[in-house]
């Protein structure tokens, strides 16, 4: 128990110092770091956070292309719904198809979703301005997921101690 | 089994007809002219780290109306690297700088594209007006992303400046209601407008947007919400306002950002609701010229200053004129009282002049006269009075008697003597009766011729008022009144003051004025001729000066009040042709405006290196703790 609280702690404050910091750091969306926090309960003890990592990777890269897709080659909102309604579509089918690779889905459709969650408020208030904020968006978005990752792999570490 | 398999290949096959044929239904194939097309431009400039601009985009609505497909002939005067329909399906055709899209319209109907200049195009594009951000960091001119994350001194100084001015020769009516001709620079009205320059109070103070009359408009700040926002606009409309104009943002700041803004400039001819009180009281303005333009009026105007002060001076001279007649006259009088040239020593009385010939005046003829009395006659009356004595004194009295007659004895002594010797005789009686009668008679004569009395004469006795005495007397008189006579006319020619060789008054003051009635007529014409009239010819420049000024102040405001409709009218002109930029379907009615961004002033380039950073710090996490333990895999084998 006194293991379990003691690694309890060091997640809440690397947790807590990652908000603090997260404007130095770009990630303008700290809350998608506890998304990506709770692919310990999917991976579990042994599962391959590396592989989950590299996936959410993709599903950022694919979400990016997404929106350039919609920002540049679609019409603008308000009236654009059939065209993300394709794009998204084709996008998820791209993610399904290249599961097969051994990427696991459901941290690419993580990746995905977390693109979108930090890029589409954007494109819909001012298209125009998703020219600059396309990348430090990235950056941010994965910031967020890696160091969620990263500290889901420490809550694993501790459900596992407790559990010993 | 089968059957649920067929319906989701129909599903499929229904999605994917609906994907494919949803926009070829939408469009349909054009149909005559719109009813009316308008074009609407907002040209986005983006400015770089040195002011220049780096990129230019046109976004463009084209609203047209009427029921039905319509074709829209748009056309663009710049090569554009780029043109995509931003919030329709609409397919927009470009090439040549010709623009071709169809569009549906029900009622009316909206078409936004953005076209991307070619960035070679951007040194040809002439803009109406220019702008130029510069920024400084503790005085220091610097780039705006040197400012980024620094503290200090901030200022941003944004300069503006209308090019549009061009010389047009205006016709109006003056004051005189002639029609007359004037080249004045006619400006295309624009307006900028500054906004979005939000700063973060944690991170500025002591902000500040001053203004300069007539050079900088000041700034408006509004603190919301943690954000100091400051906004300006400047209105770049000659001759209301200067062509030229710059606003100026000062603050201290630390880890400083700023977000981009915007600097719009729109072509305009503002109605604001302000109260019109310039041109009441240029009206004022223009009648109190008038009326001093008027008072002042020329020379040769009745009723006005000039005139008034042409009749002072022509009177003046006149009375000059008549001082000078009156002072000539006096000097005669003067030089008739008294001679300044005469020298009464060498007076010559059978000429009546002396020995220069100058005449003696009636002064210097009088001391003549009194001299003459009191030397000569006085001292004559003297010796008659002496002569007659010794004719007494020789005559003697009756009583004389007894001496031996002789050169000393007297007369009576001597007829005594004679009656004496021949008494009895008829000698004695002619004695007796004839010269002793005769020398009684001469006796009283003498006396009575010295000193007065009655006369004996042959048939009588009578009154001898002229005397040597009462002659005498008589002189004495004269002269004491001569004297006075010459005292008074001494007062007169002192009063009338001396004359000098040449017949000038001498100058002679006390108390600070003419101590004399020539003099003072002669100080009275040199101040008249060297002071008053002069100062009435300045008075007359300066009224003539204050009459051109007021003349030249009025002719100003009469063509300010009557240029201005007229200057309204040549703007509106020169407004109605800043409609487009890129240009605008044939018969549309055109807007533009013009955007310039400014680079942001962001840290956000090192957060991004710092989340790099961390990513390959949790990827690294990740592959040191996050890959499957190897025996997790072997248990099933062991299991088997």
């Amino acid at each position: 128990m006194k293991k379990a609280i003691g690694l309890g702690l060091i997640v809440g404050v690397f947790f807590a110092l990652f908000v603090l910091f997260q404007n130095y750091l770009g990630a303008t969306a700290f809350y998608i770091a506890a998304v990506a926090m709770a692919m310990f309960a999917v991976l579990g003890p042994f599962g391959d956070y590396l592989k989950a990592a590299i996936a959410m990777l993709v599903g950022v890269i694919v979400g990016l292309a997404s929106m350039v897709i919609l920002a540049l080659y679609c019409p603008l909102p308000p009236d654009n719904l059939l065209y993300v309604a394709i794009v998204s579509g084709i996008a998820l089918f791209l993610l399904v198809v290249l599961s097969v690779t051994g990427l696991r889905i459901d941290a690419m459709f993580l990746g995905w979703a977390a693109a979108l969650a930090g890029l589409y408020p954007t494109y819909l208030a001012n298209a125009a301005s998703l020219a600059s904020a396309i990348v430090p968006a990235a950056v941010g978005v994965t910031v967020s997921l890696m160091v969620g990752l990263a500290l889901s792999v420490l809550v694993i570490k501790i459900a596992m101690a407790v559990n010993r | 089994m089968k059957k649920r398999t067929r319906l989701y290949q129909l599903l499929a096959l229904f999605m994917a007809l609906s994907l494919v044929f949803v926009l070829p239904l939408s469009a349909a194939g054009p149909q005559g002219a719109p009813e009316k097309v308008i074009d609407n431009e907002l040209v986005i400039s983006t400015l770089g780290e040195d002011g220049s601009i780096v990129g230019m985009q046109v976004l463009n609505q084209i609203r047209v109306f009427g029921d039905g497909s319509f074709s829209v002939q748009d056309t663009s005067k710049f090569k554009l690297s780029s043109i995509r329909n931003l919030y329709g399906s609409e397919k927009i055709n470009y090439s040549d700088g010709k623009i071709d899209v169809n569009l549906s319209s029900s009622g009316y109907s909206d078409l936004y594209y953005l076209a991307k200049l070619d960035n070679n195009e951007i040194a040809n594009v002439e803009f109406p007006v220019s702008v130029k951000v510069e920024y400084y960091l503790d005085g220091k001119k610097v780039k705006p992303s040197e400012m980024a994350g620094k503290s200090g001194h901030i200022k941003i100084v944004c300069e503006v400046e209308n090019l549009t001015g061009e010389l047009k020769t205006l016709e109006f009516q003056d004051s005189k209601g002639e029609t007359v001709t004037k080249e004045m620079m006619v400006y295309t009205p624009y307006a900028v407008s500054i906004s979005g320059v939000e700063l973060a109070n944690d991170k500025f103070a002591n902000i500040s947007a001053p203004g300069v009359a007539g050079e900088s408009p000041e700034g408006v700040l509004a603190n919301v919400q943690g954000v100091t926002s400051v906004s300006w606009t400047v209105p770049l409309i000659p001759p209301a306002y200067p062509a030229k104009q710059y606003t100026v943002l000062e603050a201290d700041g630390k880890n400083i950002e700023i977000p981009s803004f915007n600097i719009g400039v729109m072509p305009i001819l503002p109605t604001t609701s302000s109260v019109d009180n310039l041109t009441g009281s240029l009206q004022q303005l223009y009648d109190g010229f008038n009326q001093i333009e008027q008072g002042i009026g020329a020379s040769n105007k009745d009723a006005t200053l000039l005139y008034g002060l042409a009749s002072v001076k022509d009177g003046l001279r006149q009375v000059v004129d008549g001082i000078g007649t009156v002072e000539t006259n006096l000097k005669t009088i003067r030089v008739g009282l008294a001679n300044p040239n005469f020298d009464a020593s060498s007076y010559n009385m059978a000429t009546g002049t002396d020995a220069k010939g100058a005449t003696p005046g009636a002064k210097d003829a009088i001391g003549l006269m009194k001299n003459t009395i009191d030397t000569q006659l006085m001292a004559a009356f003297a010796a008659q009075k002496m002569v007659l004595g010794l004719m007494e004194t020789a005559i003697g009295t009756s009583a004389d008697n007894g001496q031996e007659p002789s050169l000393n004895t007297s007369l009576y002594n001597d007829i005594n003597y004679l009656k004496a010797a021949t008494a009895g005789t008829p000698a004695y009686q002619v004695i007796t009766n004839a010269i002793e009668p005769k020398l009684k008679a001469m006796n009283n004569n003498v006396k009575v011729f010295r000193d007065g009395g009655e006369m004996i004469t042959a048939t009588g006795t009578m009154a001898f008022p002229a005397s040597v005495t009462a002659v005498e007397l008589g002189s004495k008189t004269l002269s004491e009144k001569l004297g006075q006579l010459d005292s008074g006319l001494t007062m007169a020619v002192l009063g009338l003051g001396a004359l000098d060789e040449k017949g000038r008054p001498v100058p002679v003051m006390a108390n600070g004025k003419p101590a004399s009635l020539l003099y003072a007529l002669e100080y009275l014409q040199q101040n008249i001729n060297g002071k008053m009239i002069p100062g009435i010819d300045q008075l007359a420049e300066g009224a003539g000066k204050i009459g051109t000024g007021a003349l030249t102040a009025k002719d100003a405001i009469s063509v300010g009040l009557q240029t201005t409709p007229v200057m309204m009218e040549a703007m509106n002109e020169k407004l109605a042709t800043a409609d487009t930029f890129l240009g605008k379907p044939e018969g549309a009615e055109g807007t533009v405006t013009y955007v310039f961004q400014t680079p942001a002033i962001t840290t956000e380039g090192q957060a991004m290196k710092y989340g790099l950073g961390a990513i390959a710090v949790a990827l690294i996490l990740l592959i040191a703790v996050g890959r499957p333990p190897k025996q997790a895999f072997q248990a099933p084998a062991e299991q088997a």
